[in-house]
């Protein structure tokens, strides 16, 4: 206090200012602390509330089941014809399964589609059929599908011949207030796209994209249900799968009512995705369980990849959800057979086609520790707000430190009252000029590398690997120009300042003579030598990439929750702590370092993790952008990218 | 305004309107049977799907007028007395001047590809009313509310939500049907030639057409329940007796309509009466429960006719026989009808009919049944049908922002269909009408004259009124013919969502309307008049006016059927607020308000004073007011 009652007003301002930015970066570190332990502590029971559902329309369960052993028998006849034509070409089993709706008594026809990417070409034809509700004015419509092809790479034939079951028994009743609409897609996601996209009125006709116009149709899709019970025998468990195309989620009433369902009518053990974990009392246990599942999720939701087909609904605003029959022998639970599958997707059905609105009521937001408790989004944002703020925090924090001339603390430090205040323009000047180019040349250089994997850029015909390889050149080409560039210039003024200092010596020592307080001139000449060389080129380049860092945390953080966390989590420290050392040996090692983080090196890490080729990962990056549209790609090229060679250039900036 | 004509004495007003109306060509006039006629027609047809179509049509004649007689006062005297005709129907027409009126409530989708065309001519889901209205005195949107409010009353619906913005006025479709039936000449002729100022008399009458119709309207037992009050007989006897309605809501497709209209009653058209036609429609799905496609009337209503009603100058039954290929006597119906089967036409044409007369077949019985099986329960093969018009409207697009209309035409017939397409938009959908486009099988077609030979638009103007596109189209033989146009979606004020916002908003649907050649032979074609003709040829009329009427035709060859085909309606979802937002919005203000209002209020209004004890003594004993005392009494409490 002393001290500080010693100076002015402006000084004291100053003073304060000085000392809440120099320690602004350690508040910066204590916040990242607490998100990371926040993050961790999401799984724990006391954070998680158990579901209800809230959507009071649906009533689950709570409609007599008419699927009897009748369908029951009808199913397993279903299965033998499904299983017959299953190895029939496209065109030939869809005609089949046409013809078997048809049968029944459904509008049914088939849809072709045509899909070439830049590594396959995919062709497949759909089968659907409708089942108008009587009395309905059509208005409304719910689905249910199901793929050829399983999750697990095999036919799913129990699902397909469970769709013809359910469609038997829908028939014969006449209290369905929305219509009921059936698709059998083929291959895997390609499949129901196609169908997706001619539905809502967007077929293309181009050399890449087919669809064919859809020849049956009824109104808007409330919900959906997607069926995966692949093979033809009994299940253990149930399984949810529930993440969609980049982190969006369907409604959690939808998960609420399979729940309810699970628990009263058709009795059988549920999960989330198809992790089966035996009942456990120990705390721990229950923790590292929870954690565990709630990974899974944002894996699943930061690679934006669904987790099954129900994820290319959510595109449409239509909650849907993925039903996994989980085969796994010696798991210790009662196994069951279609006639349950079939009195739960009935009781499903009817309790959906209760809603009198289009889902709204529960959340779209959540995390699952379990299959019956949720996090809500007020919990789970802060945590990635206060990794936004942190970054936040560092950059100004630089920001307002690289404008300060150094000179002024040493002498508020040594308590001298003759210092020359310093006035708000006496400041170092900050050359952004250098920071900015190198950040715009990143996001350029990124925009080529996305454009080099994606089309045929001169590389028709090549590998993806090569395509990688290609642009991982011109990132390094540009990491290698920035830095030797920087370098050479640093040099260049570095002999300038010497000559300019040279000079300065020679003019002093003429004046030193003259002047009576030559202590003081010689401090004001050192600050107005300081104002004349601006702060390092690193500090600016630095605090740029901490303040887009704190930007694109907070900005994907609402759109992609999961994303926005684990980049979040992976950059923070790195481009928090890393600066250019005086020793090179330092900032080559932080420069690896960013290096393993960059897009290459985490795919690098990502294959020996699931022991792959890294070849096989890049294509499916890629399969799953042009595909599905997921945005994984596109956020490492041109967001992720950028920021990871400016942060490999800043580290290996001359120092000065 | 006509003068009341002098009261004569004579029983019913109908008969003095005929006799007033006959004087001045007394030769000329064909006597009628009666002023007021009453005859009940069921026609029953099983259709391709197992499914079994009911028409129920009970038609009531009243009076006859001359030329320019219209229903707009007491020169008719024409609603002076009920005998058949239904009071309630009479005064609706007399006091809001209607000419013509025609409301139909539909539970469920007509399946057009399945079922061919219905013989009731409107098929739309939900209800539709349209009506022509007197216009002379220039009160034609006042008596359209009256009337909307009166039928809404009348009929336990909704009717009065009909306002101005749903309330349309088409250019081309919904032409007055009065006055065009099996004697006139063919609506065909106004509908292609005249077709915007197309009263197709030679009445100088002006006349406004209004039309309506809420597309997510329910129909169930309490609009039925007033319906039937509007029969002679009730439910108590004849055809009637079948409807019960724990029945006829259990299916797949149902109808109720009242139209009125007027009809000629002679070739000239100098003699008309006035004719209200009221139908049920269901379509019974009776392969539902066992697979099986056999039916009887008394499985289909869980009723048996026991009597006809002896009102009705006819009572019959028609059964129209399933067309079936390759194999003969697939099918057998008992019993079979006492004067045989009528066959219409050949080959794919072949149209067979089976009569019941319930007059003559109850005379000797006590209860009529009727019953259809077939031979190992299902059809081998029938006939299948191919409608000449199909229409399909959605939806493109997905989001809450903007979106699209495709409509589908399709023209399977053989030769180019001249039709009509009438579109009303809701006026919060925004249509942005240069995004229209005319694809013909899936080409953008450049020269669309050809193709839309008219086009009126009426832009929507916002919370009053709705746009409305209408067209005259020439549609090619065998072709697809679709049209998109986009929209903007618009952002509603919180008070003008429904209490459930996040269904969406119905649009209702779009009516085509086409003439088309009567060659597939279906029943459903012509609509009312067809039937007519049934009836006709049972009364052995039609015979001598069929064959004058063939000769007019003479260069039209084909004789041609109006028919109307009606789209599913639609679904659209416009961004919803959260409602629970301003919820927790009010509930957090209301909290902080009475808190913070409260204590500040208080802290405020109160008037806070250290005061020694005796001094207050004091100056109680001296002053002593009501003023002193309220004071006292805060200074108390801030001792204490």
């Amino acid at each position: 206090m002393g001290l500080l009652s010693r100076l002015s007003k402006a000084q004291r301002q100053q003073i304060f200012g000085r000392f809440v930015l120099s320690w602004m970066p350690t508040l910066s570190y204590i916040m990242v602390a607490v998100s990371f332990f926040w993050l961790l502590a999401l799984p724990h029971q006391d954070y998680s509330k158990r579901t209800y559902v809230s959507e009071n329309a649906l009533l689950p369960g709570a409609a007599n089941v008419q699927f009897s052993w009748d369908d029951n028998l009808a199913a397993e006849a279903y299965r033998d014809i499904v299983q017959r034509i299953a190895y029939s070409p496209s065109i030939e089993r869809a005609q089949a399964l046409e013809r078997e709706f048809a049968a029944i008594g459904l509008k049914s026809a088939t849809q072709n589609y045509t899909l070439n990417t830049s590594t396959e070409s995919l062709h497949g034809v759909n089968t659907y059929a409708v089942f108008y509700a009587p009395r309905s004015d059509g208005t409304e419509a719910l689905v249910l599908s199901a793929s050829w092809l399983s999750k697990d790479k095999t036919f799913n034939i129990n699902a397909i011949s469970m769709l013809l079951a359910l469609g038997k028994t829908f028939k014969r009743g006449s209290h369905f207030s929305k219509d009921i609409i059936f698709v059998v897609s083929d291959g895997e996601a390609e499949g129901l796209q196609a169908w997706l996209k001619a539905y809502h009125g967007n077929e293309e006709h181009t050399h890449e994209r087919s669809e064919e116009t859809l020849k049956v149709r009824s109104g808007a899709i409330q919900a959906a249900l997607n069926l995966d019970f692949p093979g033809t025998g009994d299940y253990n468990a149930l399984g949810i799968f529930f993440e969609g195309v980049n982190g969006q989620l369907p409604n959690l009433d939808m998960i609420n009512t399979i729940n309810q369902i699970t628990m009263g009518i058709a009795p059988v053990e549920l999960t989330l995705h198809d992790e089966l974990v035996p009942y456990t009392d120990n705390m721990t246990k229950n923790y590292l369980n929870s954690l565990r599942r709630m990974l899974y999720q944002m894996k699943y939701q930061a690679v934006g990849t669904p987790t099954g087909n129900h994820g290319l609904y959510l595109k449409y605003k239509i909650d849907a959800i993925t039903l996994y029959g989980i085969d796994r022998p010696g798991w210790n639970s009662h196994r069951f057979n279609l006639f349950r599958v079939g009195a739960l997707l009935e009781a499903a059905v009817r309790s959906l086609n209760n809603l009198l609105e289009h889902l709204h009521q529960s959340f779209f937001f959540y995390l699952l520790s379990d299959v019956r408790r949720y996090t809500s989004i007020g919990l789970y944002m802060p945590p990635v707000i206060i990794l936004g703020v942190s970054f936040i925090f560092q950059a100004l924090s630089l920001w307002g430190l690289s404008g300060d001339l150094p000179i002024e603390l040493e002498s508020i430090a040594e308590g001298r009252k003759d210092i020359p205040v310093a006035l708000p323009y006496s400041r170092r000047s900050r050359n952004f000029k250098v920071a900015s180019t190198t950040m715009s040349m990143a996001i350029v250089t990124g925009a080529v590398t996305f454009h080099l994997l994606t089309t045929e850029f001169g590389l028709m015909g090549e590998t993806p690997m090569l395509k990688l390889v290609a642009s991982v050149g011109v990132c390094s080409m540009l990491v290698l120009s920035a830095v030797s560039a920087a370098h050479v210039r640093n040099q260049i003024i570095r002999s300038a300042s010497t000559v300019q200092k040279a000079r300065a010596a020679a003019e002093k020592k003429g004046n030193s003579s003259s002047s009576s307080n030559s202590n003081s001139s010689d401090k004001s000449h050192s600050v107005a030598d300081q104002e004349l060389t601006p702060a390092a080129d690193w500090i600016m380049l630095k605090t740029l990439i901490l303040a887009l860092s704190a930007l694109i945390v907070t900005t994907l953080s609402a759109l992609n929750f999961s994303l926005a966390v684990s980049m979040g989590i992976l950059i923070v420290l790195p481009y928090m702590a890393f600066r250019p050392s005086r020793w090179t040996i330092v900032s080559i090692a932080e420069a690896l370092i960013l290096l393993v983080l960059s897009p290459p090196g985490l795919m690098m890490v990502a294959s020996w993790w699931y022991s792959k080729d890294p070849s096989e990962v890049l294509s499916w990056v890629l399969r799953e952008y042009e595909i599905l549209g997921t945005w994984l790609l596109p956020t490492a090229c041109f967001i992720y990218w950028p920021l990871n060679l400016a942060a490999v250039i800043m580290v290996l900036l001359p120092v000065s | 305004m006509r003068a009341s004509s002098p009261c004569l004495l004579l029983l019913s007003g109908a008969v003095l309107a005929l006799a007033v109306a006959a004087s001045p060509t007394r030769d000329t006039i064909p006597i009628l049977k009666a002023p007021e006629a009453f005859h009940e027609e069921l026609v029953l047809k099983p259709l391709n799907d197992g499914s079994v179509y009911s028409h129920f049509q009970f038609t009531t004649h009243i009076g006859t007028m001359m030329d320019d007689d219209h229903f707009d006062g007491a020169a008719s005297n024409l609603f002076k007395h009920y005998n058949l005709f239904p009071r309630s129907i009479g005064q609706i027409l007399h006091s809001f001047e209607v000419e013509e009126l025609h409301l139909t409530f539909t539970q469920g989708r007509w399946q057009y590809s399945d079922w061919g065309y219905p013989l009731a001519p409107s098929a739309g889901t939900g209800v539709e009313l349209w009506a022509w209205l007197n216009d002379d005195r220039r009160q034609t949107d006042e008596h359209w509310k009256g009337l909307t409010n009166t039928l809404s009353g009348l009929f336990c619906a909704s009717l009065n939500f009909i306002d101005d913005t749903i309330t349309t006025e088409p250019k081309l479709s919904f032409r007055n049907e009065g006055l065009y039936n099996t004697h006139s000449a063919p609506a065909a002729d106004a509908f292609t030639r005249n077709s915007i100022n197309s009263n197709n008399n030679n009445s100088s009458i002006p006349r406004k057409l209004r039309y309506g119709s809420l597309p997510h309207e329910n129909v169930c037992t309490e609009n039925l329940t007033p319906w039937i009050k509007l029969l002679p007989c009730k439910s108590k006897a004849g055809i009637a007796s079948l409807l019960k309605s724990h029945k006829l809501f259990d299916t797949r497709f149902y109808s109720m309509a009242v139209h009125v209209r007027s009809v000629c009653e002679d070739e000239q058209c100098r003699v008309k009466s006035l004719e209200l036609v009221q139908t049920i429609t269901a379509v019974f799905d009776v392969a539902r429960h066992d697979g099986s496609f056999d039916w009887s009337i008394s499985g289909l209503f869980e009723r048996e006719i026991t009597q006809s009603c002896p009102l009705a100058s006819t009572s019959k039954v028609i059964v129209n026989l399933p067309q079936t290929t390759q194999i003969e006597n697939q099918y057998s119906l008992v019993p079979h009808p006492p004067q045989g089967i009528h066959a219409e036409g050949s080959g794919d044409k072949r149209q067979e009919i089976a009569v019941y007369d319930l007059k003559k077949i109850l005379a000797n019985t006590t209860s009529f049944q009727l019953s259809l099986q077939w031979k190992g329960s299902r059809p081998q093969s029938v006939r299948a049908i191919s409608p000449g018009i199909v229409a399909h409207r959605y939806f493109t697009g997905f989001g809450q922002e903007r979106g699209g209309l495709a409509i589908e035409i399709r023209n399977n017939n053989s030769q180019d269909i001249e039709a009509i397409y009438l579109d009303t938009v809701p006026w919060y959908l925004k249509l942005y009408l240069h995004t229209f486009s005319i694809q013909l099988d899936g080409k953008t077609l450049d020269n669309q004259r050809e193709l839309v030979q008219k086009m009126f638009y009426q832009p929507a103007v916002d919370r009053s009124r709705p746009a409305v596109l209408e067209m005259a189209l020439k549609l090619p033989a065998n072709s697809l013919v679709k049209f998109t146009v986009s929209f903007d979606k618009v952002f509603l004020k919180y008070t003008e969502h429904r209490p459930d916002a996040n269904r969406g908003f119905d649009v209702g649907y779009a009516v085509i309307t086409a003439q088309l050649p009567r060659e597939q032979g279906q029943i459903g074609y012509g609509g009312l008049d067809h039937l007519r003709l049934y009836q006709e040829r049972e009364a052995g009329l039609v015979q001598g006016r069929r064959r004058i009427r063939d000769r007019n035709q003479e260069e039209e060859k084909l004789e041609e059927d109006k028919i109307r085909v009606y789209t599913d309606t639609l679904l659209v979802s416009l961004p919803t607020p959260d409602f629970s937002m301003p919820y927790n919005v009010i509930t957090m203000t209301c909290t902080v308000i009475s808190l913070f209002f409260g204590s500040v209020f208080n802290l405020m209004m109160r008037n806070f004073e250290v005061v020694k004890k005796e001094k207050k003594m004091a100056k109680k004993s001296s002053t002593g007011g009501d003023d002193t005392k309220g004071k006292g009494k805060d200074k108390t409490e801030k001792t204490e």
